[in-house]
């Protein structure tokens, strides 16, 4: 009898666990708080479990503080970066909203206030994101206040967005991030480490042992890395989208759209890698660029305090908070009474 | 769904606790639901293929036993054109078009026929080569048609060797869905072990000498001579770790249900010649070619010009069976060679013998060269991958990304698996507390030591 209530409640378990993982919208409705938990060490750690880079990182860098709003509706549409920040990054902002670029977002501009759009892309992703990505479907203006939705992954077909097949990385996340896991994970990629010198292909560690970087923005061979050749036809053609994107939302009624790009970690980090291609640069220097631009750039490269996670691809607090001050004093801070 | 996944074992653990709960009149439909699901995991579409297959294939055999003279061969003729069709379309197309192109533009005529965008599905091969066994069977009258389609949809879908075989033939595994197996703890036992192993093989040590067999074929311009002759030779061990891994694993599983597949490995690197290698590997397809091909051909019982032929144009098929490249035609042939070779040297010095050592060292040898045409992405890449072996330098460097300790471990995890293949073939099991011990043990080396990376099992292409 016992036997048979525990062979069911196994099945019970299994069977749930496939149902939860292999779909996208149940997966979605898992709490925030939990996937920020599975993240706490970084996602770089998370991808490596090397227990030397094991450093908890701070997820919100700005507490709940007073407000100042003012006279400017801020939207953000942004990558990963993006997804640390909140309201509370932009004290004079009357209303804030996020975008991810995987999501479609339906709403309404409030014509009595200054609709700001900045357009948020990391570096690694910028090229990826304006050579096959089309902006102009993310925001959607409608009249009617009960029509504000948002589509999560609305590129996906309906099929897509409620069956995933490959349910590996989802089973992994929800069942192998408590401390008994993660210490043996470790113990797997330290023997890896220290026997054979083998860490997770899709990361790499600094010469200097100090920070955890992608593959991918690290070979120069990558097409998200800032030490690729990039030609000037590139440069342009990636202008002429940022372009596209500017035009489209002014066009929908955005008083103005900033485009901004965050600097990879490594050339910031340890510059001497390889040869900086400039990407930001010559995009922000392009003299056809339409679009006003927020310079990370410059603003990172002066800055003599680490801006990024040890253990992980984004910003950390510091960076984030040089960052969303230059959005509120030179972007919101002009168009606040 | 693949076996190395963490999705494989909740669904493992699922359904084969449902199948010994579940009264055993309904358990065929519980094991077709499962391996829809199993395959659906790859990409859901796909299953319409198997679909038509086995729609086609369910009534071909009806007919087929229903008739008689002329309209029995005309039925079967049909099922085999639509299994062949559908194997033709999503397999061959694009290499037929490609080479009619060549053809054409050497007489300065351009191809009407348009290049597919169409993914492989995957597993096809194995389960068309096990659907046509069916009919042609019921054909032949060893086995009764077929009446329940979900039992016959079983037969071309059970998971555990839907995607990658062994092949199975409708005499043994028909009547198995209608047999009610009861939970047997020494048998279950000997399954996990099987499965446990075939997992070993796969994750700690294909996997691991995949890193170098892909380094060195992928970039075959800038690597010298050793470095490919290693690779080459971890390939022929990855390729039978993957694979009989696959297998291990699947016989496995199905053993755990109480289910008996055909053996597919049976220590083909102790092979003292290419013609013993082929009946210990992957022996569900030899065996295939060698009951519906060779022996429809004539097989040994036609004159000896024919009898080469019949062995050299099996073997060309079988290379074509495996991928639809020149370089696994130029693979299929070069064993019809070694065989009628070897064939002929036992007719005409019937006493030369080597030392039973040395005859392994050529067969494996022989086997190994072989696959150069097997791996090489293109045939200029073996070609120059041939000149490299038979040019290099015991002096030059091994250009691998491994670190000494890790090439000894890997050198070491050969060496293992064939002490292992020698005198453990099959781990015993009746021992319950040594069976516990192994299996954990086992599980937790591949586990620290497995390369997981979702890696496919190289016999999905096929």
């Amino acid at each position: 009898m016992l036997k048979s209530l525990f062979a069911y409640l196994a099945v019970a378990i299994c069977l749930a666990l496939l149902v939860l993982t292999s779909s996208p919208y149940l997966m979605s409705k898992i709490p925030k708080s939990y996937i920020d938990y599975t993240f706490r060490y970084g996602d770089l750690y998370k991808f490596t479990n090397l227990s030397d880079y094991k450093i908890p990182v701070v997820k919100n860098c700005v507490s709940q503080r007073a407000k100042k709003p003012g006279n400017v509706n801020l939207f953000l549409l942004g990558d990963s970066n993006a997804i640390l920040l909140n309201e509370y990054n932009f004290e004079l902002a009357n209303e804030y909203h996020y975008i991810n670029f995987q999501d479609q977002f339906y709403t309404t501009l409030d014509k009595t206030k200054k609709n700001i759009l900045i357009v948020e892309t990391g570096e690694r992703k910028l090229h990826l994101y304006y050579a096959n990505v089309d902006y102009t479907e993310n925001i959607k203006i409608v009249q009617d206040k009960n029509a504000v939705q948002t589509i999560t992954n609305f590129k996906r077909t309906r099929l897509g967005r409620h069956f995933q097949p490959n349910t590996d990385d989802n089973l992994n996340q929800i069942l192998f991030y408590d401390p008994v896991s993660l210490f043996v994970k470790d113990f797997k990629a330290n023997i890896n480490h220290k026997v054979f010198n083998r860490i997770e292909d899709s990361v790499k560690i600094s010469s200097d042992k100090k920070y955890l970087y992608t593959t991918e923005t690290v070979d120069p061979k990558n097409l998200h890395s800032a030490f690729r050749v990039i030609t000037d036809e590139e440069i342009n053609a990636i202008t002429e989208n940022i372009n596209a994107v500017y035009c489209h939302y002014k066009n929908l009624g955005f008083d103005e759209v900033y485009f901004a790009a965050i600097p990879n970690k490594e050339n910031m980090v340890e510059p001497t890698m390889g040869t900086y291609n400039h990407l930001i640069e010559r995009l922000q220097n392009n003299k056809n660029l339409l679009s006003p631009y927020i310079d990370a750039y410059t603003l990172f490269k002066q800055s003599s305090v680490p801006l990024y996670e040890i253990s992980d691809t984004h910003w950390n607090c510091e960076g984030q908070r040089l960052w969303t001050e230059t959005v509120n004093s030179t972007v919101l801070a002009k168009y606040t009474k | 769904m693949l076996f190395n996944s963490l999705q494989f074992i909740l669904f493992f653990i699922a359904i084969t606790i449902l199948y010994f709960k579940l009264p055993h009149k309904v358990r065929w439909g519980l094991l077709l639901a499962g391996s829809c699901y199993f395959y659906m995991a790859f990409k859901p579409s796909y299953i319409l293929i198997l679909v038509f297959t086995i729609v086609v294939d369910y009534f071909a055999g009806i007919y087929i036993e229903n008739a008689v003279g002329v309209k029995r061969k005309l039925f079967l003729v049909c099922s085999l054109i639509a299994n062949i069709s559908v194997l033709a379309l999503f397999k061959y197309w694009n290499f037929l078009i490609e080479n009619l192109t060549a053809s054409l533009s050497f007489f300065s005529l351009s191809n009407p026929f348009p290049i597919l965008t169409i993914v492989f599905p995957i597993g096809l091969s194995f389960h068309t080569f096990q659907a046509m066994s069916y009919t042609i069977e019921v054909y032949r009258g060893h086995q009764k048609a077929e009446k329940h389609f979900g039992i016959y949809s079983l037969y071309v879908m059970f998971y555990p060797q839907l995607v990658a075989g062994p092949i199975e033939r409708p005499q043994n595994l028909l009547p198995q869905f209608r047999t009610e197996f009861y939970w047997d703890f020494e048998r279950v036992k000997s399954g996990l072990m099987l499965v446990a192993f075939g997992m070993f093989k796969k994750v700690v040590i294909a996997d691991r000498l995949a890193i170098v067999v892909n380094d060195a074929y992928g970039d075959v311009n800038n690597q010298n001579g050793l470095t490919l002759v290693v690779a080459t030779i971890f390939f022929a061990f990855q390729a039978y770790c993957d694979f009989s891994g696959y297998s291990d694993i699947a016989i496995g599983s199905a053993r755990v249900m109480g289910f008996k597949l055909m053996e597919n490995f049976r220590t083909p690197f102790f092979s003292r010649s290419i013609a013993e290698l082929w009946k210990r590997w992957h022996i569900s397809l030899s065996s295939w070619f060698k009951d519906y091909l060779y022996i429809s051909l004539g097989g040994n019982r036609v004159a000896l010009p024919r009898m080469y032929f019949n062995l050299f144009f099996v073997f060309l098929i079988s290379g074509l069976w495996h991928g639809a490249k020149w370089n696994f035609v130029i693979w299929g042939a070069l064993h019809g060679v070694y065989l009628i070779i070897g064939m002929a040297k036992d007719k005409l010095l019937p006493n030369m013998k080597l030392p039973a050592v040395l005859q392994i060292l050529v067969t494996f040898s022989l086997f190994t060269f072989s696959l150069i045409f097997f791996r090489a992405n293109t045939f200029t890449d073996a070609v120059s991958i041939i000149k490299k072996t038979f040019t290099l330098s015991l002096h030059a460097p091994l250009l691998v990304s491994f670190n000494a300790n890790e090439m000894f471990f890997s050198v070491f995890l050969i060496i293992f698996l064939m002490v292992k293949e020698r005198f453990f073939f099959a781990i015993p099991t009746q021992n319950t507390t040594r069976f516990y011990f192994l299996f954990v043990f086992i599980l937790i080396c591949s586990y620290l030591f497995g390369i997981f990376k979702l890696n496919q099992f190289i016999y999905f292409q096929f």
